[in-house]
């Protein structure tokens, strides 16, 4: 190869270092002449004669410089015209062979760098922040439980404090969402911002796509108020208007001007737009938030210096923390540390691991289109050493085998992971499913009681549209899951390991509109909403893990969440008064947690959620619902409207659809490409034994026969192949693990499917030439040399 | 001289390179041509500056590689050996000779009045 190689750069080296080879030309001509000079005068010629036959014996210096350039030239041209006409006598001759080849190279080429393409922007360079490779996201970890994060969330104080006195990081800065309501052209909806503290700008080092960067000194006391677009947002809300930088936009009623537009790849926070805060201007719809303090707020991300180690920096931190949990006495542990890991570890998550395996995938199919292409060039043309070329021919096709196998079986899986998931029954019947956010703006709603009255009144008339089921107020989604409590105090049950548990607090229609059974006790019932009594009802994982072979009912529970959340009754035990059936609450993927339910009247804190049974597609409904709840009050504000199964979809099935996608091309190629090897192997061997087959069929054998005789010859190949690519694929299927989801990595489907599918192939493969040496013309085949 | 020398066939110059540089190991230009002229019993007419032709062609099949070297009577001069691949052609080359010689001289051993001097 490096030989060929070499030798190519040779032949085309002379057109680049022509006066240097002439020089050398001349040097080597003069030696040559000195040496003859040499050995003439040594058989005691003259000095004038011995260099007059040195001449003679050369055939002088001219002729020999310019038989040689001929000859250089000559050498180069007829050598590469030699190339190109092979190439394309070749091309002509074999145009089918061609097609093939080329077709299986531009599939693996092609998908490949599809992939990568995906796998750079994904896990090599996700985020076009400055130094992203030095990015850190900070969290609070429970010693308790080391796996889980206590939270990755501070408040303002604690990231200036982590800013102010850390030694091991260049800069730290506090992003957060901040959801807020926009007036346009008299119709008030809810946008998505993001509020940065006023080092982001310089930290995250993207300038604008348009207009100019949010800076400090908008940030200062009495400065203009003003806002930076994302990308995604102009483009659907102002389609692309470059003129919108400079115009005003109505945010938290408040006038703000558009100083600019974030490029495509700036995606922090998935915002709307951007703003600036600081710890002395506060966004009014936040003041009260920070005034009340509220527990966690600011996401910190930080830069950390050159050669600092994950350790140092996590006791760096560690050592601030421990000064502020005075302060913070509820927002820390006993027994914590910091931990701080990479950005795209903290973002991108398991989806790197998807890519990665993508990637180990790819170079699979790569390897097999490029050594189909292999094996069938040395099929092809290699009649000097045709039982060489052949086996090895065979043995490539055995290995292509082998990694495709590896392939349909992971394809397999992967393909049976994503039935399972989207045929899988999270314990409640997620058709016909219509959720919604509702917003209310201002503190109009703060109270229980006039979230009650809101929901009285609205859940009657959603009820009462024909073709609806029912209709149900809750604070999470269904299946998503409500908040969670990292712990929860039952009377009589000292744990010493957090006993976590989702709350839901829910209206009593809520289980008649999921359609959950209740197993034991009772449900909720109006007469326990309206005077908001502090009763729970668990669902079956609850009652088995905190209860085991115990009646929860008239137990009591506290979600000990609720004493940090200000508006939520504090030191609140809920008596347990009735047990329902399982439904999925942290995703579709995850197992059932311990969940609980109580009246949503319990508090009158933060948005909620209504929920609606509909006989016939929700999406039909969304404008009724939008004018009744108008009709009942106009201020709070129906946001994200959505399906069920939308919302399953958006983030339940994108994860294993996009493995579907791709693991499945990658299987669907894969097949066609085993197929072309295979069957250029087979043809080609049967063509090597047509003078074989000639003699036998003219001492009597029978087509039949013949046909045997070729086609074992492809099945041993093909079970030769299935046999070691089934035992590659039981070795290597565990790394798979991960990517799947509700089947065994050893699941017998895929191991039987894929091995079958491959061997039906394979067959035909075989079959096809099989045939072909049946008809072979005994006479035809002996002449045959 | 009592005879003219012999013409050499296309092709066969390139052999006998290769073959002087398999037996010799790596020589100069002059050298291989020397070589060639003694092994022939100065039977061939060899113009010793056509040796070049040969040897960059030679090179560019990647028959064989050059160095710059020094000679035995010190003067800087360009070195040349056989390569593996050289070596594998010379096989080839070497034993189609071979056949060819033999078939001829096995024609021409065949009896007719025609032949007789």
């Amino acid at each position: 190869m490096i030989d060929r190689l070499r030798q190519s750069l040779q032949r085309f080296l002379p057109l680049f270092r022509r006066a240097r080879l002439d020089q050398e030309l001349d040097a080597e001509v003069a030696v040559h002449l000195d040496l003859a000079i040499d050995e003439n005068r040594e058989n005691g010629m003259s000095a004038e004669e011995a260099r007059r036959q040195a001449l003679i014996q050369l055939g002088g210096i001219a002729q020999t410089k310019e038989n040689y350039r001929d000859h250089r030239g000559i050498a180069w041209l007829e050598t590469l015209f030699r190339d190109l006409r092979f190439a394309l006598r070749m091309l002509r001759k074999s145009s089918g062979f061609c097609v093939v080849a080329i077709l299986a190279l531009a599939l693996g080429i092609g998908f490949s760098s599809i992939v990568f393409s995906i796998f750079y922007n994904g896990v090599l360079n996700p985020f076009p922040y400055r130094d992203a490779n030095r990015l850190r996201a900070i969290s609070v970890m429970d010693d308790r439980d080391a796996t889980k994060q206590f939270r990755p969330v501070f408040h303002l104080d604690e990231i200036v404090a982590f800013r102010k006195q850390n030694h091991t990081f260049e800069d730290i800065v506090g992003v957060s969402s901040w959801d807020v309501l926009y007036a346009r052209n008299g119709v008030t909806g809810l946008v998505h911002g993001c509020v940065m503290t006023p080092n982001a700008t310089e930290f995250y080092g993207v300038p604008p796509m348009l207009g100019r960067s949010l800076m400090e000194r908008d940030a200062q006391p009495g400065a203009d108020p003003v806002v930076l677009l994302g990308y995604e947002y102009w483009k659907k809300e102002f389609q692309q208007d470059k003129s919108v930088v400079g115009k005003t936009m109505i945010i938290d009623n408040q006038a703000r001007t558009v100083i600019g537009v974030m490029p495509p790849r700036f995606y922090l926070f998935g915002a709307d737009f951007y703003a600036l805060i600081s710890g002395d201007r506060t966004e009014p719809s936040m003041a009260d938030a920070m005034a009340n303090n509220a527990p966690y707020f600011f996401f910190p991300n930080g830069i950390l210096k050159k050669g600092i180690s994950r350790d140092t920096a996590n006791a760096d931190l560690f050592a601030i923390a421990q000064r502020l949990v005075p302060l913070h006495k509820d927002d820390y542990p006993e027994k914590f540390h910091i931990n701080t890991r990479g950005f795209s570890d903290a973002i991108v998550g398991d989806f790197k691991q998807t890519m990665f395996f993508l990637i180990g995938v790819v170079a699979l199919l790569l390897l097999i289109s490029s050594s189909n292409v292999a094996s069938l060039l040395l099929t092809h043309h290699s009649a000097r050493a045709k039982l060489i070329a052949l086996r090895s021919a065979l043995g490539a096709s055995r290995g292509c085998l082998i990694r495709q196998l590896l392939l349909l079986v992971f394809a397999g899986l992967v393909i049976r992971s994503f039935i399972a998931i989207t045929n899988f029954d999270p314990g409640i019947s997620t058709k016909n499913m219509f959720v919604a956010d509702i917003h209310f703006p201002g503190h109009q709603y703060d109270s229980a009681e006039s979230k009650r009255a809101y929901f009285e009144q609205a859940l009657a008339r959603i009820s009462a549209i024909p073709g609806v089921v029912s209709a149900a107020t809750a604070l999470g989604w269904p299946i998503e899951g409500g908040p969670r409590t990292e712990d929860v105090t039952i009377p009589g049950k000292p744990h010493d390991k957090h006993w976590t548990t989702s709350f839901e607090a829910c209206s009593e229609g809520y289980f008649q509109t999921l359609g959950s059974r209740l197993l034991r006790g009772r449900l909720i019932s109006s007469s326990d909403v309206a005077p908001a009594r502090r009763i729970a009802v668990v669902n079956q994982t609850l009652s088995d893990q905190y209860f085991p072979n115990q009646n929860p009912i008239g137990q009591q529970i506290k979600f000990n969440v609720l004493d940090q959340i200000p508006g939520t009754p504090h030191d609140a035990y809920f008596e347990i008064v009735g047990i329902v059936s399982d439904f999925r609450n942290v995703g579709l993927q995850q197992s059932v947690q311990p969940e609980a339910f109580v009246p949503y009247t319990f508090s009158g804190f933060g948005d909620r959620n209504i929920l609606v049974r509909t006989a016939a597609n929700p999406n039909l409904f969304v404008n009724t619902f939008r004018q009744v709840l108008a009709d009942v009050d106009p201020n709070p504000i129906l946001s994200h409207p959505d399906t069920l199964e939308g919302l399953l979809h958006t983030h339940e099935y994108v994860k294993p659809k996009f493995r579907l996608i791709s693991f499945g091309t990658c299987a669907g190629i894969g097949p066609g490409l085993a197929l072309i090897g295979l069957f250029g192997v087979m043809s080609y061997s049967v063509a090597l034994q047509t003078q074989e087959l000639g003699v036998r069929m003219a001492l009597g054998a029978q087509r039949s026969d013949i046909l045997t005789l070729v086609l074992r010859k492809g099945v041993l190949l093909v079970g030769n192949g299935l046999f070691l690519g089934l035992l590659v694929a039981f070795l290597s299927v565990r790394i798979l693990q991960s990517q799947l989801w509700g089947v065994s990595a050893f699941d017998p489907g895929a191991f039987v499917l894929a091995p079958l599918a491959l061997l039906a192939a394979g067959l035909l493969a075989c079959y096809l030439p099989a045939r072909r040496a049946t008809r072979v013309d005994p006479l035809v085949a002996l002449r045959y040399e | 001289m009592g005879h003219t020398k012999l013409d050499l066939l296309q092709g066969t110059l390139d052999l006998m390179v290769l073959q002087t540089l398999a037996s010799m190991g790596p020589l100069h230009g002059y050298g291989i041509a020397r070589r060639i002229e003694q092994a022939s019993g100065d039977e061939v007419l060899l113009n010793q500056g056509t040796i070049y032709a040969s040897l960059v062609r030679l090179q560019q099949r990647g028959w064989i590689s050059a160095e710059w070297g020094t000679s035995d009577n010190n003067r800087k001069a360009k070195f040349y050996s056989i390569t593996k691949r050289g070596r594998k052609q010379l096989t080839e080359d070497a034993a189609y000779w071979q056949r060819l010689s033999t078939v001829m001289d096995r024609v021409l051993a065949l009896p007719g009045e025609e032949v007789e001097p």
